[in-house]
């Protein structure tokens, strides 16, 4: 299993476009992918799931995979939210 | 004359007749025999793939003219992917042995309430979306096609329960010209797109459907959230002076944003707006900005455990750029310190911060922050055009330093070849040494934009903060101004850029002097542009020059006072 904790900063939390963006891109992966936020749970690629955790701005989240190429879609989906502001949290 | 309160979501009043909005009520419920179920199966993967290739023509057309609602018909696309409402109505006509719509309505109504319980009013707000995923599929399994507001044959008022991203991307917006909904709130997409076509708009009025008949006379005031039903005629006279003088108010600021900020006799001035995000930039536009004067990009180093990366920084920094459409985006850099503090960046305890390590002194000592900062800048100008300046300069030796530092991080960015393109480097003027140095200063820079509520705190030794000596703070005083005099006739010999991006700027009545000045631009918040735009519009620069002689002259805040009046 592999995962990534990562702190949202889209100014906006997980909205519909930033959460749209992360679903379409974790559809790209075969492995199964949750996202953790608070004592919730949602799978990345339900974009109902992801929509009713609620994330707000500033907020960590977990994300984790697993089975085939899981590192790659933890990767992938950490930059998608890079890229739209959210901020990998140091070690 | 009866009224009702709700939330005023979109301003403006206006007076109409009301059209009642009713969507198709609900589905008829059939009982299936276990037989049909394949059939049935078949039907609903049809109308989903139907609706999916609407939703898929939507988003495409509405990316070129509405980002923001192509946004919207994304997520139903998604959803019309997600087997978490799919799975469910899937399994109510296997199991209940129901047919496809009531199937798809009660699975919508299941997901919906599960987001209608959420807290945050966002979120809550999403439960729209999937119902209305929902109907534009039973639509389909229905049979029906064309929508009521689509087809208007008078200007009206549309009073509904609820409208939804299907109703309103149909609405005809010139028939339409108020909106009254039961449900919703300020972040509705209804709401959204009343403020995106000044259609006057309340939402939350309960009972609205049940207390207004069609074709009863509706007053709606956006502002305060008010909707009067059928006003007797002295109301209804006041009403409409009302909605005549809204009217013409926002009118005049409407189209005072497309005219120049030229004065009387043809000189032209800039005129920018201050923002702390790349969301404040998205109203500079609107209200006619020449640019962004100040983006203060502290917020997005605060109220975190880290540095923002070089990535993070250059989004957010390219998002301001590509909004402005090519217009000027001068960025500060990072101005911590004084009351201003980072807990990551933390620096000692300071007897007196505000004459401490803040600014560019803080940005000397922490040369990564500084170097990351620079590289997020030199990619960005890319997107734009992007202009840097720095917080808080004291003398000529501060400004070499960090043109020391940029040089370094130019060479990271051609070594990993990176993309980027140099920006034009000013300095804020805020301590009186820098105002006294300032001609030494434009030998290092291409520009220097003046931050007046820090020079006059550090030009009169008063704290800003302190109401004990707010004397010293509040008027425009003559020492002040002497020092701006001294930056812009020193910008004039060197032929640099002068602007104003304090208090000052947007002060109607100090706006002539800066002009006169020969201050090149002034940033300030975008509400009270339009006000700063007609001061400018109403002078000519000749008047302004004889005004700012005259203010040199005075010896006291009073007599300026006097003479601005």
């Amino acid at each position: 299993m592999s995962e990534a904790r990562v702190t949202i900063r889209t100014g906006v939390g997980l909205h519909a476009r930033p959460a749209s963006r992360l679903v379409r891109e974790a559809a790209k992966h075969k492995c199964e992918i949750t996202i953790e936020y608070r004592d919730k749970k949602a799978e990345a690629k339900s974009i109902i799931q992801v929509l009713t955790l609620a994330v707000k701005d500033g907020q960590e989240i977990i994300i984790r995979a697993e089975g085939e190429g899981e590192e790659a879609a933890v990767a992938s989906l950490l930059r998608l939210l890079n890229n739209l502001g959210g901020a990998e949290k140091q070690p | 004359m009866r009224q009702l309160k709700g939330t005023g979501a979109s301003d403006g009043i206006i007076i109409g007749p009301a059209y009642i909005f009713q969507r198709p009520s609900r589905c008829q419920r059939r009982t299936l025999g276990s037989e049909e179920v394949p059939k049935e199966m078949q039907r609903l993967q049809m109308a989903v793939d139907a609706a999916k290739l609407e939703l898929e023509q939507l988003r495409n057309r509405l990316l070129l003219e509405n980002a923001e609602q192509a946004d919207i018909f994304e997520a139903h696309l998604l959803m019309l992917e997600d087997h978490e409402l799919l799975g469910k109505v899937e399994q109510l006509i296997c199991d209940t042995l129901c047919n496809a719509e009531a199937a798809m309505e009660i699975g919508a109504d299941e997901v919906a309430s599960a987001l209608a319980e959420l807290e945050d009013e966002y979120f809550k707000g999403r439960a729209t979306d999937v119902r209305d995923v929902a109907a534009r599929v039973n639509c389909v399994l229905e049979g029906r096609s064309g929508h009521p507001l689509e087809n208007l044959d008078q200007p009206v008022i549309v009073v509904s329960k609820e409208l939804m991203p299907s109703d309103t991307v149909r609405l005809d917006r010139s028939m339409v010209q108020g909106i009254v909904m039961e449900e919703g709130s300020t972040t509705s997409h209804a709401a959204i797109l009343a403020k995106t076509f000044a259609i006057p708009a309340v939402m939350g009025v309960a009972n609205a459907t049940g207390a207004i008949g069609s074709g009863d006379l509706l007053v709606v005031d956006g502002e305060n959230g008010v909707v009067v039903i059928q006003p007797d005629e002295g109301e209804l006279h006041a009403w409409k002076q009302r909605a005549a003088e809204s009217k013409e108010r926002s009118e005049r600021l409407r189209s005072l944003a497309k005219l120049p900020a030229t004065t009387c006799d043809g000189h032209h001035v800039a005129l920018a707006v201050n923002i702390g995000s790349p969301k404040d930039a998205e109203m500079a536009l609107d209200y006619g900005a020449d640019g962004v004067g100040l983006y203060r990009t502290e917020f997005l180093f605060m109220n975190r455990d880290c540095m923002p990366s070089e990535d993070e920084q250059y989004e957010a920094y390219s998002a301001v750029a590509r909004m402005m459409k090519g217009h000027p985006v001068i960025v500060r850099t990072l101005d911590i310190g004084g009351d201003k503090q980072i807990k990551w960046l933390c620096t000692l305890e300071e007897q007196n911060p505000f004459l401490g390590l803040r600014g560019i002194r803080l940005c000397l000592e922490r040369e990564d922050v500084l170097i990351t900062q620079f590289k997020a800048l030199l990619r960005a100008r890319v997107q734009g055009d992007i202009w840097v300046m720095l917080p808080m300069v004291a003398n000529v030796e501060e400004v070499r330093l960090t043109k020391r530092i940029l040089e370094k991080a130019r060479d990271e960015l051609s070594r990993e070849g990176v993309p980027h393109r140099e920006f034009p480097l000013g300095i804020m003027i805020e301590v009186p040494a820098a105002a006294v140095m300032a001609s030494s200063l434009f030998e290092e820079v291409d520009f220097a934009s003046i931050g007046t509520n820090d020079l006059t705190q550090y030009t009169m030794a008063a704290d800003r903060n302190n109401a004990k000596v707010a004397v010293l703070t509040e008027a425009l005083q003559p020492a002040v101004l002497r020092m701006i005099a001294m930056v812009t006739e020193a910008g004039v010999k060197h032929g640099k850029w002068v602007g104003v991006c304090g208090d000052m700027a947007g002060d109607r009545a100090a706006v002539p002097i800066l002009l006169g000045l020969g201050v090149n631009e002034l940033s300030m918040a975008p509400s009270v542009l339009p006000l700063v735009k007609e001061a400018v519009r109403s002078i000519s620069l000749g008047r302004a020059r004889e005004l700012a002689r005259l203010a040199l002259l005075c010896r006291t805040a009073g007599e300026l006072r006097k003479l601005l009046r």
